[in-house]
C-alpha cells in the first residue's frame, strides 16, 4: 500500500525504463567506466570514441569483436536455459576452461584424426567436458542436497587451475619455454577463419546457431515449457506431470555442455593451441550476457555482440590510451548488479500496480500474501 | 461477575476499505477487563481485518481506538504490544530455531544492556507461568515443541510483554481435542487473573463453552453483541452470524452412478511436514457423482489428493483409476488419463503466474495434439483453444496472452478450471476450489462441477466448508487426521454427525 | 624435515588462516541476518588495497587497517541497500559487486603504479608473548605471531558473545530466521540486516587488511585470490557460528600452508597448479559434507518485503 503516492506519470516513466533496461544498465556501466576513465585524464567522450573506434573501427576491430562474442554467445545461451530452469549454474568459467582442456586432448591425443571428423570431435569432446564438469554440482545436489551455486562457483578455480596443471604438465610444449601452453594443434583442427574479414572464424556461425536453437528449444517446444515452469513455479510443475528433478539435471547439463563448446570453439577458433589462462573471463562475461539478454537466448544475441565489442574495445584501448583493460570488469559488475537492482524496481512498481488492479477480499489473505 | 464492568478497550467506528471491497464498515467493538469476549463471524466476514488494524498490522481508514480510555495511535505491531495489546496468530510467530526462553525475550529493549537478560528473563517466566499455572520447558527449541506448546510460548511471550489483551485467531483450529481443553483451562486462569482475551473462532460450540459475551460480524460489519447467557444455543448464533438459512442454492438432477472410475483399497501415505498423513483409506467413486469429504483444515486433505495425483508416496494400499493400477505411478502418467486436478494452492501449485493464460491452459499437455508434438508446440492451435476456454468458462481477461498474475483470485481459479475440466474428463479431484473466492465465483465453480457430473465425471470435491458439502455432495466422507471416519449418502447427512465425525468421534 | 619444519608449519597455518578465519566470522553476522554474503571476495579486495595505500602514506598500521575496515564496510553498506532495501538479488549483486572490486582496484594500481609494481611495505614482526610462547609445541604456534593474529584471537569469541549472548544478535538470528516474526515483535527488519552485511564487511575487511599488510606485505591484481570463497564455504561448513566457522577456517588456513610448504619443500615434481588446487579441493569435499544442513538460516537470501 505505499506505492500508492506514486503520480501516474513517475509510474509512466518508470513503466518506459523497466521495458529498457538492459539497455540502460548497459549504459550505466559504460557510463561509469567513462567517469571513471578521467582518473587518467582521459574524457569521457573520448573514452566513448576509442571504445567505439577500438570495438567496430575497422575490420580487424569487427572480426575481434565477433570472435569474443562467438564464445560468449555460446556459453551465454546455456547459463540462459539453466536460469530459466531455476538452476544456479555460475560455474562457467570453470566449464569453459574444460571445454579448451577438451578440445586440446583430442588434437594432442591424435592429431592423425581428419578435420571433418576431428573437429566435431572436438566440438563433442568439449561439450561432454564441460557437462562432466557441471555433472559434479548435480551430484552434489542430487545426492548430499547441496546447492549447485556454491559448487559450482568454486569449481571455477578448479577448473582454471587444472588448465593451468595440464599445460605446464603433460601437455606443455616442448618447443616453446616461454609460456605454459601446448603445441600448436594441427592445422586441421582450426576453425577457418578469413583474413579479409578481420581473422573472424567460423565460430560465429555456430555460436548464433546455437543461440537459435536454444532459443528454439526454450521458447517453442513443449521441453523448453517445462524448463521455464519449473524455474517460475516448480510446485505448478509437478501438479501439471513435469518431474523437476529431472528437468533441473538435463538444463545444468546443457548448460554445462555449451560452457564446454564456447571453450573448445575459443581454442580452435582463435588460440589455436591451449595456453594457460586461455580465456580468462569469457566465462563470467557469460553470465553477465545471458542476465543482460534478459536469460532469453534471442536477446543474448545482442548482448552477446556488445560484449563482444566490450571486450575487444577495452583490450584495444589499454594498448591505445593506456587504460587498463581491467576496466571491463568494472563495467560488467556495474552492468550485472543494475541489472538486478531494475529488475528488483520492477517488481516493487509491478507489486504496487497490482494492489491497486486487483479486487480481492483481502481479509483472508492478508496472513498468505504477508508471508511471501 | 457481580462487580463493576471496566472498559478495558474500544474501537469505534472503524472502517477498513480495500480496493473495492470494504472489509470493515463502521465496526464497534467494547471489550471489558477480565473477559472472554468472542469473535464469532464466517471466512471473510472482517475478523481478521478488525484484529489486525487494532494490533497494528493495518492502518485503519477512518474511527477511534480507545485502549484504557486513552486513544492509541496504532502504526505498527510494536506500538500495540507497547499499549498492552498481544495477538498469538493462527500461524504462531516463533522463530524456530530459537529456544523457547529466546522466542519470549526477542525484542525487547531493557534498559541500556547489551548482554541478553537471560536469567532475569528466565526467573520472570517462571513466576509468570506460577501464577497462570502454565508449564513450559524453556530451554527447550520451539521446533521440537508440539503445537500446544508452541501456542502456549505464545501466550507467555504476550504476557511476558506485560498484555492486558489477548487476541487469539482461530487458537483451537491447530489443536487436538485434548489441547484444546488445557487451552481452556488457561484462558479460565487468565481471565480470573484479570486479562481480556479476544477469541476469534466460527466454531460455535467452543465460543459458547468460553466466552463471557460474543460479537457478531457479517460481511464486514458488526452485526451484534449479546450476552452468553445459558439459554443461548448455536442455532440462534448460526443465524445471526449466517444471516440467511443457506447462501447457495444450485440445481441439482439426481444421481445416477455409473461405473467406478476411481478406487482406493486400504491406502496408506506417510506424514510430511505439518501434513498428517493417509491411514488406511478406502472407497470407491462412480461416474456421475460427487462425493464430498469433509473435514477440519489439515486433516489429511491435501495428502489425499496429492497421494491419488501421484506426488505423493503411496506406502501401502492400491490406488486405481478406471480400472488401472496407478499406485505410485508417475503424475505424467496420471495425468496421460483424462483426469482434471484442482490442487489446494492454486497460486503456487497451479498456475504460473508469469506465464500467458495462454500457457498455463496448455501446461498439462503441451507434447500432445492439438497443443503440439514432442518437438514443437503448435501456437496456433494453443490460442485458439484458449480463446474459447476463456470464453467457455467466463474469464475477465483482455486476452489470451494476458499474464496470469494479472488476473483476480475468481479469474484465476476459472482459468484452472477451463484448464482441468474443459476437455471430456473422468475423473476430477477438486480440493478446496472456493477458497478466497465471492459468491459468483462460487457459484460458477459450483455449476461448472455439477455439469462435469452430469456428462458422467467423477468427482472428489474435497472442502472444509461444511456447507458447499452438503449442497454439491451425492455423498459424503468425513476426513480426520488422515482417516476416512465414514462414507454415507448426502440425504441421510446431519449437521450434528458430521460435526461430531469432523471432530474425531464415531457415531 | 625435523621439528623444526612441524613447528614452522604450524605457525604458519595460524598466520595464514587469519584472513579466512576473520572473513569467515564475518560471512556469519551477514548470513545469520539472512542476506548471503557474496561480496566477501570484493571486499577482501577493496580493504587490501586501501591499506595497502594508506600503508604506503602513512606507514602506520593503525590506520592503514582502520581505513581498509572503513571501506570494507562502505562497499557492504552500498550492497546492502541494493539487496536488502531496494531487493535486489543477493547473489548477483554479491558477485556483480566482486567484479566492480576488481576491475576497481586492478584498474587503479596500473593508474597509481604503473607496471612497475607496487613498492613492498615493511614487514608486520611476530610479537613473542613472554611465557606462553615458551610453552612447548603450541607455545611457538600461537603465541609467536604478529599483532593481528592476537586481535583475531581475541575478536572470535567476542564475535560468538554478540552472536549468541547479547539481544543486538538475538534480533540479528531473527531476521535471519523468520523475518516477519521478528517484524511484528518491533524489530526493524531491515536496519538489523543492514547492520549484519556491514558488520560482515568490516571482519572482510579486516581480514583483507591482514593479508595485505601482513601476509603479502603487498598489493598484487586480485590478491584474495579466493579467500572470500573459502571463508564463504568456512562459515556455512561452521553452521555460521563463529567458533565453529573460525576452526573451519583453520582447516583452509591449514590447506594453504601445506600448498605453501610443498611448494618449497617438494621433492617430488607435482606441478605447482595441482598444489594449488588443494583448498579448493577441501572446499569442495567440505561441501560435501554440509550436505543438506538443517542448520541453515530459514530466511537467508529472502528479501523481506513488508504488506
Amino acid at each position: 500500500m505505499r506505492g500508492m503516492g506514486n503520480g501516474i506519470g513517475r509510474k509512466r516513466i518508470l513503466d518506459v525504463a523497466i521495458n529498457f533496461s538492459p539497455v540502460i544498465s548497459a549504459f550505466i556501466g559504460i557510463l561509469i567506466g567513462a567517469c571513471f576513465v578521467a582518473l587518467w585524464g582521459v574524457s569521457p567522450i573520448m573514452f566513448f570514441a576509442e571504445l567505439v573506434k577500438g570495438a567496430l573501427g575497422d575490420r580487424l576491430a569487427v572480426g575481434s569483436t565477433l570472435n569474443n562474442a562467438a564464445p560468449l554467445l555460446i556459453a551465454g545461451s546455456g547459463t540462459a536455459i539453466a536460469f530459466r530452469a531455476g538452476a544456479n549454474n555460475i560455474g562457467q568459467e570453470g566449464q569453459l576452461f574444460l571445454g579448451g582442456l577438451g578440445a586440446a586432448t583430442v588434437s594432442l591425443l591424435i592429431p592423425n584424426l581428419p578435420g571433418v571428423i576431428g573437429i566435431p570431435a572436438i566440438f563433442l569432446v568439449s561439450f561432454i567436458f564441460g557437462m562432466a564438469f557441471a555433472s559434479i554440482a548435480v551430484l552434489f545436489r542430487l545426492l548430499k542436497g547441496v546447492n549447485e551455486l556454491l559448487v559450482t562457483l568454486l569449481l571455477n578455480y578448479v577448473g582454471t587451475l587444472l588448465v593451468a596443471a595440464m599445460v605446464n604438465g603433460p601437455f606443455r610444449s616442448a618447443t616453446n619455454v616461454s609460456y605454459p601452453q601446448t603445441d600448436a594443434f594441427g592445422e586441421q583442427f582450426l576453425l577457418t577463419n578469413w583474413p579479409q574479414f578481420g581473422y573472424m572464424h567460423s565460430g560465429i556461425f555456430i555460436a548464433v546457431a546455437v543461440v537459435l536453437v536454444s532459443g528454439y528449444f526454450l521458447w517453442f517446444t513443449p521441453m523448453g515449457l517445462r524448463i521455464r515452469n519449473v524455474g517460475l513455479s516448480p510446485e505448478a510443475s509437478r501438479t501439471t506431470g513435469s518431474n523437476p528433478t529431472a528437468i533441473f539435471v538435463v538444463a545444468m547439463l546443457i548448460s554445462g555442455g555449451l560452457s564446454g563448446l564456447a571453450g573448445g570453439v575459443e581454442v580452435i577458433g582463435r588460440s589455436e593451441l591451449l595456453r594457460q589462462g586461455f580465456g580468462a573471463s569469457l566465462g563470467f562475461d557469460s553470465l553477465a550476457v545471458a542476465l543482460l539478454g534478459d536469460i532469453n537466448p534471442f536477446a543474448v544475441l545482442p548482448a552477446g555482440l556488445f560484449f563482444g565489442a566490450l571486450r575487444t574495445g577495452m583490450q584495444t584501448m589499454q594498448r591505445s590510451i593506456g587504460i587498463p583493460s581491467a576496466l571491463l570488469d568494472l563495467v560488467k559488475g556495474v552492468i550485472m548488479i543494475s541489472i538486478m537492482v531494475g529488475g528488483a524496481i520492477k517488481l516493487y512498481v509491478r507489486l504496487s500496480g497490482v494492489k491497486k488492479q486487483k479486487r480481492q477480499v483481502e481479509d483472508d489473505n492478508v496472513e498468505t500474501s504477508k508471508e511471501q | 461477575m457481580g462487580k463493576q464492568k471496566e472498559i478495558l478497550l474500544e474501537m469505534r467506528n472503524i472502517t477498513k476499505r480495500f480496493a473495492n471491497v470494504t472489509a470493515n464498515d463502521d465496526v464497534s467493538l467494547t471489550v471489558y477487563k477480565g473477559e472472554i469476549h468472542a469473535l464469532l463471524g464466517e471466512n471473510g466476514a472482517g475478523k481478521s481485518t478488525l484484529m489486525n488494524i487494532l494490533y497494528g498490522l493495518m492502518k485503519r481508514d477512518a474511527g477511534r481506538v480507545l485502549f484504557k480510555g486513552r486513544e492509541i495511535s496504532l502504526h505498527s505491531p510494536a506500538q500495540a504490544i507497547e499499549a498492552g495489546i498481544g495477538m498469538i496468530h493462527q500461524h504462531f510467530q516463533l522463530v524456530d530455531k530459537f529456544t523457547v526462553l529466546e522466542n519470549i525475550i526477542l525484542g525487547l529493549r531493557e534498559g541500556r544492556h547489551i548482554e541478553l537478560p537471560l536469567e532475569r528473563a528466565e526467573k520472570k517466566i517462571a513466576a509468570l507461568c506460577e501464577s497462570y499455572g502454565l508449564d513450559i520447558k524453556i530451554r527447550a527449541l520451539v521446533e521440537n515443541l508440539p503445537v500446544g506448546e508452541q501456542q502456549k510460548v505464545e501466550i507467555v511471550k504476550a504476557l511476558y510483554r506485560d498484555s492486558e489483551i489477548l487476541i487469539m485467531d482461530e487458537p483451537t483450529a491447530v489443536l487436538t481435542p485434548q489441547e484444546v481443553r488445557k487451552l481452556f483451562v488457561t484462558l479460565n486462569r487468565l481471565r480470573e487473573e484479570g486479562k481480556s482475551i479476544i477469541f476469534i473462532s466460527h466454531k460455535l460450540p467452543e465460543v459458547l463453552e468460553i466466552s463471557d459475551r460474543i460479537s457478531i460480524m457479517r460481511d464486514g460489519r458488526m452485526v451484534d453483541t449479546i450476552d452468553n447467557t445459558p439459554d443461548l444455543n448455536s442455532r440462534q448464533l448460526a443465524t445471526h452470524m449466517v444471516g440467511r438459512e443457506i447462501k447457495l442454492q444450485v440445481e441439482k438432477k439426481p444421481c445416477c452412478p455409473g461405473e467406478v472410475v476411481l478406487s482406493l483399497d486400504h491406502t496408506f501415505a506417510d506424514a510430511a511436514g505439518e501434513s498428517c498423513g493417509i491411514k488406511d483409506i478406502s472407497f470407491e467413486l462412480r461416474r456421475g457423482e460427487i462425493l464430498g469429504i469433509a473435514g477440519v483444515d489439515g486433516n489429511g486433505q491435501e495428502d489425499l489428493s496429492e497421494m491419488i495425483m501421484g506426488l505423493r508416496k503411496l506406502t501401502k494400499g492400491k490406488i486405481c483409476i478406471l480400472g488401472e493400477d496407478v499406485s505410485n505411478s508417475s503424475t505424467k502418467k496420471i495425468r496421460g488419463m483424462s483426469i482434471g486436478y484442482i490442487p489446494a494452492d492454486r497460486l503456487h501449485a497451479a498456475l504460473v503466474l508469469d506465464f500467458t493464460l495462454k500457457l498455463n491452459l496448455a501446461l498439462n499437455h503441451p507434447d500432445k495434439p492439438p497443443y503440439g508434438n514432442r518437438f514443437l508446440m503448435n501456437f496456433k492451435n494453443i490460442s485458439r483453444i484458449a480463446k474459447e476456454k476463456l470464453k467457455q468458462f467466463n474469464v475477465a481477461a483482455p486476452d489470451c496472452a494476458e499474464l496470469a498474475r494479472n488476473l483476480s483470485g475468481g479469474n484465476q481459479q476459472k482459468v484452472v478450471l477451463a484448464r482441468e475440466v474443459g476437455e471430456k474428463t473422468d475423473l476430477i479431484i477438486a480440493v478446496y476450489p472456493t477458497r478466497g473466492l465471492d459468491i459468483d465465483a462460487t457459484r460458477f465453480v459450483f455449476d461448472t462441477l455439477l455439469k462435469e457430473r452430469d456428462g458422467g465425471a467423477a468427482i472428489l470435491y474435497i472442502s472444509t466448508e461444511l456447507e458447499e458439502i452438503l449442497t454439491l455432495s451425492d455423498r459424503i466422507g468425513v476426513l480426520y487426521e488422515g482417516v476416512l471416519m465414514d462414507v454415507f449418502p448426502a440425504e441421510n447427512a446431519e449437521v450434528e454427525k458430521i460435526g461430531l465425525l469432523m471432530a474425531g468421534e464415531r457415531v | 624435515m625435523g621439528m623444526a619444519v612441524v613447528l614452522e608449519f604450524l605457525n604458519s597455518m595460524i598466520r595464514v588462516s587469519v584472513p579466512v578465519i576473520l572473513v569467515a566470522v564475518g560471512v556469519c553476522f551477514s548470513e545469520k541476518s539472512g542476506v548471503f554474503a557474496m561480496g566477501s571476495e570484493g571486499y577482501m579486495l577493496i580493504s587490501a588495497f586501501v591499506s595497502v595505500v594508506v600503508m604506503i602514506q602513512t606507514s602506520n598500521h593503525f590506520v592503514s587497517i582502520a581505513m581498509g575496515i572503513c571501506a570494507g564496510m562502505a562497499v557492504a553498506a552500498v550492497f546492502s541497500y541494493f539487496t536488502v532495501v531496494l531487493g535486489a538479488d543477493q547473489v548477483i549483486c554479491g558477485l556483480g559487486s566482486n567484479f566492480v572490486m576488481l576491475g576497481l582496484t586492478s584498474s587503479l594500481q596500473r593508474l597509481f603504479w604503473g607496471t612497475t609494481g607496487i613498492p613492498r611495505i615493511a614487514a608486520i614482526n611476530p610479537i613473542a608473548i613472554p611465557l606462553l610462547s615458551d610453552i612447548p609445541f603450541v607455545g611457538n604456534m600461537l603465541f609467536n605471531q604478529p599483532f593481528l593474529t592476537y586481535i583475531t584471537y581475541a575478536l572470535i569469541p567476542f564475535a560468538w558473545w554478540i552472536m549468541f549472548r547479547s539481544s543486538f544478535g538475538l534480533n540479528l538470528r531473527a531476521v535471519g530466521e523468520n523475518p516477519s516474526c521478528a517484524d511484528t515483535l518491533g524489530v526493524n527488519v531491515r536496519r538489523m540486516r543492514v547492520r549484519g552485511v556491514v558488520i560482515g564487511g568490516a571482519f572482510c575487511g579486516l581480514g583483507g587488511a591482514v593479508l595485505a599488510l601482513s601476509q603479502v606485505q603487498s598489493f598484487t591484481e586480485n590478491i584474495s585470490g579466493g579467500r572470500g570463497w573459502l571463508g564463504l564455504i568456512a562459515a556455512t561448513f561452521g553452521g555460521w557460528n563463529p567458533l565453529a566457522a573460525s576452526g573451519a577456517g583453520l582447516i583452509f588456513g591449514a590447506a594453504e600452508s601445506l600448498q605453501l610448504r610443498l611448494q618449497i619443500f617438494s621433492k617430488i615434481s607435482i606441478s605447482s597448479y595441482v598444489i594449488l588446487l588443494i583448498p579448493y579441493i577441501v572446499a569442495v569435499v567440505f561441501i560435501m559434507f554440509v550436505g543438506k544442513s538443517k542448520r541453515h538460516p530459514a530466511g537467508l537470501g529472502k528479501h523481506y518485503r513488508k504488506v
